[in-house]
């Protein structure tokens, strides 16, 4: 590159110099984005497998506003647990459904968003479907950034309707409403580090029971899986970042999340990850991530039909486990001077271990649930 | 039937220079609207670049050096400083934004020459690489340290007033900034824009015309294509701390405007090696060397 071409691609990142740019201070998304992203999930045993396409624009209109529009498709293959029984010894055994579901869930979502000085709102809305579900959803927020830009306060409230006809049982429509709402502080300490705390509440109310789960009662037989009809559930996640200076811009971000729901679930997550650049625009992120649960009041791995109340489910996710799981991910950026400003390519990989002895506290519901799942993340974001 | 477009002229004193700017529009909103987009662009970087407004961004940061205190910045902030940290790396240091504590020696209304120990003060003060920053903050650490956008920002505004202009479906201008050009679109019957450089050596003006891209200059001459009145520009070297010498002159043709004014100040800068850089980095110029001796090359452009 010569001298006259260096100096130019450095001056299109000004943001007046852009196409469609604005010399103004303040509004950081002025750039079309078109992103691309695929993610395979897959669990041990032949459980499930999901793969994940999603597809994603961003659009500036005028010098105020933005729109956005998210395009997903997740199939879902593979067996998935039913319930649990005992065996003649007496040892829990977890029961999976045939490997052959195979699912698809579409979904759509829309946003808009209007740049004040220092205030950002924002609406949005979407559907959701598979074959027996369809999900609606409506959101707005806003941010109000203040004290010299140091200051960020948040809030976001959502709601959603979601119907679900279960296959088999296509006379039935069950229904469920949940509305959620985040508020969020990020305070810049110093400029080196960052503090980010935000907490959710969310409160769901209807038919929240999974239609293709049941319970063992022992001596009796199966019963359907039956949940109370409302769930209220808080969370709280901090989040710490830390840039070191001498380690070429190197960055820590530390993340603990407290969750609570009054189904009697309280959830910790602490999470690691480091994030170093290396030359030329690669960045790499190693992390390490630990969430343990205890189990919801009404679950049991199998039911005497002495103890089975009118609430009892044995989903494995209500269970009481802990995960372990390390992840790699690595970025390339490269910069260009002609239509397309910006190309980021993503690569990550995930592998986790859940287990019921991972359990902070202990767990003696043995390894019957044990599994381990991997996910393999690779995108393409463009910037024109 | 489209309307035929009519021609917009304003001239007004932004950025401490006089400034022409002219383009065509279809309807009156749309001169309307321009016209405001164009005085809430310069005022707005006005606000955040000068350093003769107090209450500027790059006047907070300069009276914060030595503070303690940072401030933080903003995506246009963080683009600016990464273009000058990339004119430093490529002029081997000798464009520095950090050389602003010299102007205060040198400044026009000095009656006598700075002594040795002034100018080893102001240089203490100098240096990019001093300067501590991150993608949302900025510091200097010395107090009495200054940064000084004078470089870079005006023609930042000239390229920023085009893009605006286009951005509103405006195809045909030519801006002008104290002297600096960027030119939106060819005149609508297809003709370039005429621009004359004056010669500081006699008072032949060089003419030559623009379809596009960008004309900036430096040194001691006004250009001026329906420029009037005078400008003082004192290169100072931060590496000796005193002012460059060997050109008189140097304007450059390129693109964009921030690059244009950019290397013309760095061939300042480089001095009695000034012009043999033009040439070794094949860039549009014209300059005048302090003996009166000019220099053009000006290969992609017509000479009228």
């Amino acid at each position: 590159m010569s001298l006259i071409e260096r100096l130019s691609l450095a001056a299109l990142a000004l943001p007046g110099l852009l196409v469609g740019g604005e010399a103004q201070a303040g509004r950081a998304e002025e750039l079309y984005h078109a992103d691309f992203q695929y993610a395979h999930y897959e669990e041990s045993k032949g459980r499930m497998k999901v793969d994940v396409f999603e597809l994603s624009a961003v659009a500036p209109i005028g010098d105020k506003i933005t729109a956005s529009v998210d395009l997903v498709r997740d199939t879902i293959s593979g067996a998935s647990p039913i319930l649990n029984i005992k065996n003649s010894d007496g040892k829990v055994e977890q029961y999976l459904s045939g490997a052959s579901i195979f699912e698809q869930r579409d979904a759509l979502a829309v946003g808009l968003s209007y740049a004040f000085d220092d205030v950002n709102v924002s609406f949005g809305g979407g559907v959701s479907g598979e074959h027996d579900y369809l999900s609606r959803h409506l959101n707005t927020g806003a941010s109000w950034t203040f004290n010299k830009k140091l200051t960020t306060l948040s809030f976001t409230a959502s709601v959603a309707f979601d119907e679900i006809t279960p296959t088999g049982q296509s006379d039935v429509k069950n229904s469920k409403t949940s509305q959620k709402y985040l508020m969020g502080i990020t305070q810049v300490i110093n400029k080196n580090s960052l503090l980010q705390s935000n907490m959710t509440f969310a409160y769901h109310k209807g038919y929240l029971s999974d239609p293709y789960k049941a319970v063992y009662v022992e001596g009796v037989g199966l019963e359907d899986d039956s949940r109370p009809r409302h769930k209220f559930q808080w969370a709280w996640l901090t989040r710490y970042v830390h840039y070191f200076k001498t380690l070429n811009k190197a960055a820590l971000h530390a993340d603990y999340r407290l969750y609570v729901d009054d189904w009697g679930i309280n959830g910790h997550t602490l999470e690691l990850s480091w994030h170093q650049p290396i030359a030329d625009d690669w960045l790499i992120i190693p992390r390490f991530r630990y969430y343990t649960q205890n189990e919801a009041n009404f679950y049991q791995a199998t039911f005497d039909a002495m103890d089975i109340g009118d609430i009892h489910s044995s989903d494995y996710r209500l269970t009481g486990f802990g995960t372990l799981g390390v992840g790699l991910k690595l970025t390339k950026s490269f910069h260009m001077a002609g239509y397309i400003k910006e190309v980021k390519l993503q690569m990550a990989a995930d592998y986790n271990d859940r287990k019921a002895s991972y359990q902070i506290g202990g767990n003696d519901e043995g390894s019957f649930d044990d599994f381990s799942f991997y996910m393999i993340t690779a995108s393409i974001n463009m910037r024109f | 039937m489209r309307e035929a477009p009519y021609l917009v002229k304003m001239s007004f004193h932004a950025m401490g220079s006089p400034c022409h700017i002219q383009f065509y529009v279809f309807k009156s909103a749309q001169e309307k609207h321009a016209k405001s987009v164009i005085k809430q662009c310069l005022s707005g970087l006005e606000q955040r670049y000068s350093r003769y407004r107090k209450d500027s961004l790059i006047s907070l940061i300069n009276q914060r050096a030595g503070s303690g205190k940072e401030t933080a910045i903003d995506a246009e902030m963080l683009g600016l400083l990464n273009y000058a940290e990339q004119c430093y790396q490529e002029s081997d240091g000798l464009f520095d934004i950090t050389s602003g504590s010299l102007r205060n020696l040198w400044g026009v209304d000095k009656q006598s020459l700075p002594s040795e120990q002034q100018l080893a003060n102001a240089r203490a003060l100098i240096g990019w690489q001093k300067i501590e920053r991150t993608t949302s903050h900025v510091y200097l650490p010395i107090k009495g340290m200054q940064l000084d956008f004078g470089g870079i920002v005006k023609e930042y505004a000239a390229d920023s007033i085009a893009q605006l202009l286009k951005n509103r479906g405006i195809e045909s201008g030519i801006i002008e900034l104290g002297g600096d050009i960027k030119i939106i679109g060819s005149q609508p019957n297809g003709n370039a824009w005429p621009i004359a450089i004056r010669n500081p050596s006699n008072q032949n003006n060089l003419q030559l015309s623009l379809h596009s891209g960008s004309l900036a200059s430096s040194g001691d001459y006004e250009r001026f294509q329906m420029i009037d009145g005078v400008r003082y520009s004192h290169i100072l070297n931060p590496k000796t701390g005193k002012p460059t010498q060997g050109l008189q002159a140097v304007s450059i043709i390129s693109e964009h405007c921030v690059v244009s004014g950019s290397l013309a100040t760095l061939a300042m800068l480089k001095g009695k090696q000034g012009l043999a850089w033009l040439k070794e980095n094949k860039l549009d110029f014209f300059c005048c060397e302090e003996d009166g001796t000019t220099h053009q090359h000006l290969s992609t452009y017509t000479l009228i």
